[in-house]
C-alpha cells in the first residue's frame, strides 16, 4: 500500500490532524550491523485525541517517542520518514529550531519523575526555569503561572509546593509536577511515556483521571505509551499496536478489542488475565519477542504466530485495510 | 503433627522500626509500624493472596514468614511451631521447606555462576549428596519449569526475563519445600511472558502439592493462584476470605476501591471515580482509629475514635459498616452501596 493511500484512509487532512508521522524509521549501528528499532511507523494524532502505543519491552515505544522528540542520541539515529506537527516536519528543522519545538510544541512525560526532576532545584525553581526559556518574561508572571500549572495537575496547596523540592514529595506528586512542566508551555502535543507505571493503583486512576480532564479543556493530542490494556481501553480512542519495531495493527480502540485482526493483537489481548474469569489456564503466547538483530526474514511474529504459514516466513506481510481507520500488517487480516 | 494445624500462621504480628524525630525540639522516638497486629493462616496446599499498595507491609510480612525479620511482637508458626525459637534441627526442617521467588529476575541470579551451579547451590548446602544425583536434580528441576536441560550451562545474562524467572522458580522447588514465598513473581515479566508463567506456578502447585504466599499488586494474578486472600492497608489486615468472593463483591470501602482501580482491559468501561481521595498517609502518623478514613468515602465520625474489629462470619472484614445491629449476631458480609449513597445509622443493614 502507498503511502497516500494510508494518510487517507488513516485520517483526512483537514479532520484536525496535528501530528503526523509518516514512515519514520529510526536506526541503531552496532559492530553486529544496524539494527532498526522503529521501523516505518505512520500514525495520525488529531486534536483532543489519544492514541495509544501498546507493546512489550523492546518493541520500540519508547524509541518513537524519543524519535518523535529528536531526542535519540549516537549510535541511534532517526534515518527516514517525517515527522508532521501542523504540517511542519520537525525531522527537517536545525537543532536550534527544535529546541523550541520541545515543551512549546510537543510535551514529554517520561515513566520515572526523578529522571525529570532536578533534585538538587525546587520545584517552583523548575518551573520558572523552564517559563523563563520559553519566553515568559516577569518573575511575578512566572510565579502566578506556575502555581496556575500545579494547581492544574491537580496539587493541593501549590503556591507551597513551589518551594519544595522533589525527595519531600509523593511519587503521584512527583508525577503530576512532572505532567505541569510538560505543559507549561502549552504544547498542542503530549507525549506520555508509561506516566503511571511507577505509580500505585489508586494513585494512577487518579493521575490518569488528571490527564484525561486536562486533555479535554485544552483539547490536547495524547500519544500515550504503555504495555497495559486496562490503561488502553480505558484511556485511548485510538490503538497502535506495537512488535519488534513495526505497527502491526491501527485501530479506534473499539475495534481493537472486539475485532482484532493480527494474530499478535488477539494473543495479546487473551493473555491477559481478568478479576471476572476464572481460568483454569491463561492463554499465552509461545517464545519470546525476538531479539532486533536477529529479525527474521518475513512477518517478525510468524515464530510464535499459531496461524504462520510459508509465505508469512518468506516476505513481510503487506499493510491490509481491515475498515476505514484499521489497518494490519497480516496476510490474514480481512 | 495435628491435622488442623496449618502450614503457617501468624499471630498478632507486630513490626516496628524505631525512627528517631528530626526536630531538636522534640527529640522523641517514633515508631513506624510496618507490620500492626497481622494475624493470617495457610492451610496445607492452600495459597494466600496478599494485596495492598508499596509501603503497606507486604515485603515485611514476607520477610517475617521467611525468618528473615524478627517481629516485634507475636509469633510467626510454622506447623504450630514458631519459627524463632526453633531447636537447630528444626531450623534446618524449616529453611528447607521455606522458599523463595522475588520479583527481580536480574537482581536475584549470580551473574558469575552457571544456571546449573545457581539451582544446584541449595541442594549442595543443604544435602550430602553425590555431584552426580545433584546433576540429575538440576536436570529434573529444570524440566519441572519448562528450560531445556542444556540450560544448566548458561550464564543467566543469556537468558530472558521469563527464562530467568523460571530458574528463580527452579531454585526454590530444589529441596522440595512446602510453602514458596512469591514476591511479585510476574510483575517484572512482559504480558505475553507473564502468562506463561503464571500458568507454570498453577502447575506445579498442583503437581507439588505446593502452598503459595503470593504478594502482588495485580488482583487477577492473586486471583488466578490463590484461593485466599487478605488485603493489607498501613500495616493492618483489612479484609480476607476467599479470592473470588471478595473480588466479586468487597467489604471493606478500600477494596473496593482497589478494584475499581484495576482498570479491566475492555473499552466502554470507562474510567471511573475511584472512589479514592488523596493518597496514602505516612505510616509515620497514620490516622487514628480506621487508617482509612481519611480516604474513605462512606467515612463516619466514629470512625477516628475506633480502631474497628473484624466483622462476617464468611470472611473478615475491618469495617464498622459491617456491624451488626445492636443485640443481632454476626452475620455474611453484605454488598457495599454505591458511595455517597445513605448508609443510615452507619450499618449496613
Amino acid at each position: 500500500m502507498t503511502e497516500e493511500a494510508l494518510s487517507t484512509s488513516d485520517s483526512p487532512r483537514d479532520d484536525g490532524v496535528l501530528l503526523s508521522v509518516r514512515e519514520l524509521t529510526t536506526v541503531i549501528d552496532t559492530p553486529r550491523g544496524t539494527v532498526v528499532p522503529v521501523d516505518g511507523v505512520s500514525f495520525d494524532v488529531r486534536r483532543g485525541e489519544t492514541l495509544g502505543i501498546v507493546g512489550e519491552s523492546g518493541s520500540g515505544k519508547s524509541m518513537t517517542a524519543l524519535s518523535l522528540m529528536r531526542l535519540v542520541r549516537a549510535p541511534a539515529r532517526v534515518a527516514s520518514g517525517q515527522v508532521l506537527l501542523n504540517g511542519v516536519d520537525l525531522v527537517q528543522l536545525s537543532e536550534a529550531q527544535m529546541r523550541r519545538v520541545r515543551g512549546s510544541g510537543i510535551g514529554l512525560i517520561l515513566q520515572d519523575p526523578m529522571t525529570t526532576l532536578n533534585p538538587v532545584i525546587t520545584v517552583g525553581g523548575q518551573m520558572i526555569e523552564t517559563l523563563r526559556t520559553h519566553g515568559t518574561a516577569t518573575r511575578q508572571a512566572q510565579r502566578s503561572r506556575a502555581v496556575k500549572l500545579l494547581e492544574q495537575v491537580r496539587i493541593p496547596a501549590p503556591a507551597d509546593r513551589l518551594k519544595a523540592y522533589q525527595h519531600q514529595l509523593s511519587g503521584g506528586m512527583r508525577q503530576r509536577v512532572a505532567g505541569a512542566l510538560a505543559l507549561a508551555c502549552e504544547p498542542s502535543v503530549l507525549i506520555a511515556d508509561e506516566p503511571t507505571t511507577a505509580l500505585d493503583a489508586t494513585t494512577q486512576i487518579q493521575y490518569l483521571d488528571m490527564l484525561r480532564q486536562l486533555q479535554r479543556e485544552s483539547q490536547l493530542a495524547v500519544v500515550f505509551i504503555t504495555h497495559d490494556f486496562g490503561i488502553v481501553a480505558n484511556m485511548c480512542d485510538r490503538v497502535a499496536v506495537m512488535y519488534a519495531g513495526r505497527l502491526v495493527e491501527v485501530g479506534d480502540v473499539q475495534a481493537i478489542f472486539e475485532k482484532p485482526a493480527h494474530p499478535y493483537t488477539r494473543a495479546l489481548l487473551s493473555s491477559v488475565p481478568s478479576i471476572d474469569e476464572n481460568p483454569e489456564r491463561l492463554p499465552s503466547i509461545p517464545g519470546q519477542p525476538p531479539a532486533l538483530h536477529e529479525l527474521p526474514v518475513g512477518c517478525s511474529f510468524a515464530p510464535r504466530c499459531p496461524l504462520a504459514m510459508d509465505k508469512c516466513r518468506e516476505s513481510p506481510p503487506p499493510t491490509v485495510q481491515v475498515a476505514e481507520g484499521h489497518r494490519a500488517e497480516c496476510w490474514l487480516a480481512s | 503433627m495435628n491435622a488442623e494445624t496449618p502450614l503457617l500462621e501468624l499471630r498478632e504480628v507486630r513490626r516496628h522500626f524505631r525512627v528517631a524525630g528530626r526536630s531538636l525540639a522534640h527529640r522523641e522516638v517514633r515508631a513506624v509500624k510496618a507490620v500492626d497486629g497481622v494475624s493470617l493462616r495457610i492451610e496445607h496446599g492452600e495459597s494466600l493472596g496478599l494485596v495492598g499498595e508499596s509501603g503497606c507491609g507486604k515485603s515485611t510480612i514476607a520477610k517475617l514468614v521467611l525468618g528473615l525479620d524478627t517481629p516485634t511482637e507475636g509469633t510467626v508458626l510454622f506447623k504450630g511451631r514458631d519459627i524463632h525459637r526453633l531447636s537447630g534441627s528444626e531450623r534446618r526442617d524449616f529453611r528447607r521447606s521455606v522458599a523463595a521467588v522475588f520479583q527481580d529476575p536480574w537482581g536475584s541470579l549470580n551473574p558469575w555462576l552457571r544456571i546449573g551451579q545457581i539451582i544446584a547451590e541449595p541442594i549442595k548446602i543443604n544435602e550430602d549428596v553425590s555431584e552426580r544425583e545433584r546433576n540429575r536434580r538440576v536436570e529434573e528441576l529444570l524440566e519441572d519449569v519448562g528450560l531445556r536441560r542444556d540450560m544448566a550451562r548458561r550464564f543467566p545474562h543469556e537468558l530472558s526475563g521469563g527464562q530467568r524467572q523460571r530458574v528463580s522458580i527452579a531454585r526454590a522447588l530444589a529441596l522440595r519445600p512446602q510453602l514458596i514465598v512469591l514476591d511479585e513473581p510476574v510483575s517484572a515479566l512482559d504480558v505475553s511472558i507473564r502468562a506463561q508463567v503464571m500458568n507454570l506456578l498453577r502447575d506445579l502447585q498442583e503437581r507439588h502439592g505446593l502452598s503459595y504466599l503470593l504478594i502482588a499488586h495485580h488482583l487477577a494474578t492473586v486471583k488466578f493462584l490463590c484461593k485466599s486472600l487478605a488485603v493489607v492497608y498501613l500495616g493492618r489486615v483489612v479484609e480476607t476470605g476467599n479470592s473470588a468472593e471478595i473480588l466479586a463483591q468487597p467489604g471493606h470501602p478500600y477494596m473496593r476501591a482497589l478494584i475499581t482501580a484495576s482498570l479491566p482491559a475492555r473499552p466502554g468501561v470507562r474510567l471511573q471515580a475511584a472512589g479514592v481521595e488523596g493518597e496514602p498517609p505516612s505510616p509515620l502518623s497514620p490516622p487514628s482509629g480506621c487508617h482509612y478514613r481519611t480516604r474513605c468515602p462512606y467515612v463516619m465520625d466514629r470512625c477516628a475514635d475506633e480502631v474497628p474489629p473484624f466483622h462476617g462470619t464468611d470472611r473478615s472484614v475491618r469495617c464498622v459498616l459491617h456491624e451488626p445491629a445492636p443485640g443481632q449476631p454476626e452475620g455474611p458480609i453484605r454488598p457495599l452501596p454505591a458511595p455517597g449513597a445513605a448508609h443510615v445509622g452507619g450499618a449496613l443493614q
